[in-house]
């Protein structure tokens, strides 16, 4: 959605970190979801397996 | 003697009075042994629904090795754990993927070391019931809920009760029979359907289970799922 | 005892760490808590801290788990710990029951109509998210710093390519369509449109302008360094032109520092084609004449005055008058009671509050030193032992690694205020207090209470600033009652506080 829609259509938020800020979204009946984010697998080949299985992108 | 009186039972356990051991108690579940050595259970909460479970009111204090009589002749049936289901929607991909995040745990490696013949799992890992099997529960769900077979994983029935323990096997034998626990049955309805905040509540009733049983459940289901070649 | 246990493979964020460490501190025998992943900074705090931290094994992405408990059994603390982290006792429990995604992949599987992503990571994983979210689609608002003004640049690139806005880094607050986002006061909606590279300056613009019943509807926020000739004001430049089009936007307000040359060049010919109405606010700058549809200010409170004279049709030369004889009178009010002490110290929660605090003050009393000074030559060495004149952003990132923001919790301020206040050579003490969202449920209790507790023959003068609207949740009469109850002067802006609180000592030095 380009800016121009999102100041058309208001926030509608993806909350990756503070949960407070998502809170307070809902507060003002923003759409919101949260996420409990966890950063990249660590490199061991065990996680390369679970990469591969989850089709993650090499970046 | 004691006998106890449930009002409500899965549709599979239907022995209108039998005798039953106590194997081990709960605040809110009893499980108990069969003559034929099968489990079943005894819940206060319709969440926990197993298959051959029945609802009961009030349970008395019982005493591991008790003998007891259920009745349930006229209980009326409440749980079918049959998994019937159409498959999980595709739109739903991104979020069951989330879920193999889980074998990230460093107590859960020992499962992800296993992954590529998951029947190994089976007694490996941490918890009362093995967290490997969970892994396969969820796994066998998936295989019934995408049409494929669960006789690709080489799991001899028989051989079950010596390799983890009993309540586990008993689990898996379930599985192997198509018949699942009602947390997991309102997930995979949940995710045929079009309601995600159904979804993220069903999810969250799996995650809370256990230590780690309900994260490596949801593991194996998303495997599963990924394995498939549905999707 | 002190230990320090590993817990590998599991991520959480930085207030959970400090909430459960919190927690931990509560328990009778524990003397310190610490709990941060092992980032190479957060070790070397580890070890200042008396910790014993192997790094051997260590990557960023380990959980440290450091304790300090006297007697036997510091096992179970580490039970606690673990099980506070799996369980945390401060949240209900209804709402955690639910599953929350874990990727931003599965958040859209979710809501899959987003458009902005609300990125509040640490600085390492921050500009990697933004990207992730900018190729999906989303517009990004960056509330994290440390991240990389490459990595800014590189994401601003992307975005214009693709009909996006990144706004931030550092950005902690916007307003869209009425919508407040990250800290931001609740305001009713309106006419004005407002690009501003700074939070709080934001937020004062908001506040003066609701006290004068004017709305917004957009407010932008971009991030301190988009206005940089290196960033070149991609942000900027884009918010004022989507302003521009807005037929229900009919003033435009730019706030912010001064911009690079080539910068304000393009801000200056873009609000020109506007067709609108603007007032530029660019603190510190020197005075610039106004031209045609063109008005100059160089205070946040001066800004919403100007714009408000302009949505009336008025004067803008006798509202700036008006103003100025209102500021008079606010030096005036200095002159009662004896001072005791010489310095004045201003104690922020809010960066641009603090720096336009500054900057209004240094006309009335010179030096003042601070940790985010005028001139880097009036940096304090040491932040918490201020000299002389002093202005303190306790915001800074020297105060935020493992605490949160002073606007969401007040307690660490409030210590420092005690501290301050017991300081003989201490006159006056000057702050902001900051409602609205993201801000304390009671922000003036902690610091009341640190003045209540103050021991001292002739305690200093409090001087205070409450930045809030009366829709704000926190009360902002509440607020101000509570302050006045404790004998502090609640003025009613930053400008006014900050020449109010000047004026004492300026007229003792003379």
């Amino acid at each position: 959605m380009s800016f121009k829609e999102l100041l058309e259509d208001g926030p509608k938020v993806v909350n990756l970190g503070m949960d407070r800020f998502y809170l307070d979204l809902l507060d003002q009946e923003v759409p919101a979801v949260k996420v409990n984010w966890r950063p990249p697998l660590v490199k061991t080949s065990l996680m390369e397996k679970l990469k591969r299985l989850r089709g993650d992108d090499v970046e | 003697m004691i006998h106890l009186y449930p009002f409500e039972r899965s549709f599979d356990w239907n022995e209108e009075i039998g005798s039953l051991t106590v194997k081990r108690t709960y605040n809110t579940v009893v499980n108990l042994k069969s003559d034929s050595g099968r489990r079943c259970s005894l819940l206060l909460k319709t969440e926990d629904y197993l298959p051959r479970s029945a609802l009961i009111e009030a349970l008395p204090a019982l005493e591991k090795g008790q003998e007891i009589v259920v009745n349930l002749k006229y209980v009326a049936e409440g749980f079918d754990p049959n998994c019937l289901i159409e498959s999980p929607k595709v739109k739903w991909k991104d979020l069951w993927l989330e879920w193999l995040g889980f074998l990230e745990q460093e107590e859960l490696a020992v499962l992800l070391d296993k992954i590529d013949k998951p029947e190994k799992m089976i007694g490996l890992g941490p918890g009362s019931t093995p967290a490997g099997d969970d892994f396969i529960v969820g796994l066998l769900m998936a295989f019934k809920l995408t049409g494929n077979d669960s006789n690709e994983l080489e799991i001899d029935r028989n051989t079950l009760v010596g390799k983890t323990e009993w309540f586990s096997s008993e689990m898996i034998r379930d599985a192997l029979d198509g018949k699942f626990w009602r947390r997991g049955i309102e997930l995979a309805h949940a995710l045929a359907g079009d309601d995600v905040a159904k979804i993220l509540e069903k999810t969250g009733k799996i995650v809370e289970w256990g230590h780690l049983s309900g994260k490596a459940w949801l593991a194996g289901l998303a495997y599963g799922l990924e394995q498939s070649g549905v999707y | 005892m002190k230990r320090i246990e590993v817990v590998k493979g599991e991520y959480y964020d930085s207030v959970t760490l400090m909430l459960v460490a919190k927690e931990l501190k509560k328990i009778e025998g524990v003397g310190d808590a610490a709990l941060n992943m092992a980032t190479e900074a957060n070790i070397s705090i580890m070890r200042a801290a008396g910790f014993e931290v192997e790094n051997d094994f260590l990557s960023p992405d380990d959980l440290l788990i450091g304790i300090d408990f006297k007697g036997e059994g510091i096992e179970k603390l580490f039970e606690a710990a673990r099980s506070y982290l799996a369980r945390p006792p401060w949240r209900k429990e209804e709402r955690d029951a639910e599953y929350s995604p874990v990727t931003l992949s599965g958040a859209l599987t979710v809501l899959p109509k987003s458009n902005l992503a609300l990125i509040s990571l640490p600085g390492r994983y921050a500009a990697a998210e933004a990207m992730k979210a900018l190729k999906r689609g989303l517009n990004v608002m960056l509330y994290s710093d440390n991240v990389s003004i490459e990595e800014e640049i590189e994401l601003k690139q992307f975005a214009e390519k693709n009909d996006l806005i990144v706004m931030g880094p550092d950005c902690g607050t916007a307003v869209i369509n009425g919508k407040g986002l990250g800290f931001s006061n609740v305001c009713p909606t309106g006419s004005i449109g407002i690009v501003g590279a700074s939070g709080t300056g934001l937020q004062e613009v908001i506040v003066q302008l609701s006290r004068r019943k004017l709305g917004v509807k957009h407010a932008i926020g971009t991030g301190g360094r988009d206005v940089r000739s290196s960033v070149g004001g991609i942000s900027f430049l884009r918010a004022i032109k989507e302003l521009s089009e807005d037929s229900e936007i009919s003033i435009i307000a730019a706030v912010g520092k001064p911009p690079a040359p080539e910068v304000r060049k393009k801000i200056l010919e873009s609000l020109k084609e506007s067709g609108k109405q603007s007032v530029i606010c660019f603190m510190g700058d020197a005075s610039r004449k106004d031209e045609e549809s063109l008005f100059y200010t160089t205070q946040l409170e001066e800004c919403a005055v100007v714009v408000a004279a302009l949505n009336e049709g008025g004067d803008v030369t006798l509202a700036r008058e008006k103003l100025r004889a209102e500021y008079a009178k606010v030096s005036g009010k200095s002159s009662t009671g004896e001072l005791s002490g010489r310095y004045l110290r201003g104690l922020f929660t809010g960066g641009t509050l603090c720096y336009e605090a500054q900057y209004i003050a240094q006309s009335y009393i010179n030096p003042i030193y601070g940790n985010a000074p005028l001139r880097k030559d009036l940096k304090l060495e040491n932040s918490l032992k201020p000299v002389g004149h002093s202005f303190i952003d306790y915001g800074e990132d020297e105060f935020t690694q493992g605490r949160l923001h002073p606007m969401m919790d007040p307690s660490f301020r409030a210590e420092q205020l005690k501290k301050q206040s017991e300081d003989s050579s201490v006159a006056v003490i000057l702050f902001d207090v900051v409602l609205g969202y993201g801000s304390a449920e009671n922000p003036s209790s902690d610091l009341v209470e640190a003045i209540r507790s103050v021991k001292r023959e002739i305690k200093p003068v409090y001087v205070a600033y409450v930045c809030g609207t009366d829709r704000d949740p926190q009360d902002i009469e509440k607020q101000r009652s509570l302050l006045e109850s404790v004998g502090v002067i609640v003025c009613e802006s930053n400008a006014r506080a900050a020449i109010l609180a000047a004026n004492f000592l300026s007229r003792k030095e003379r």
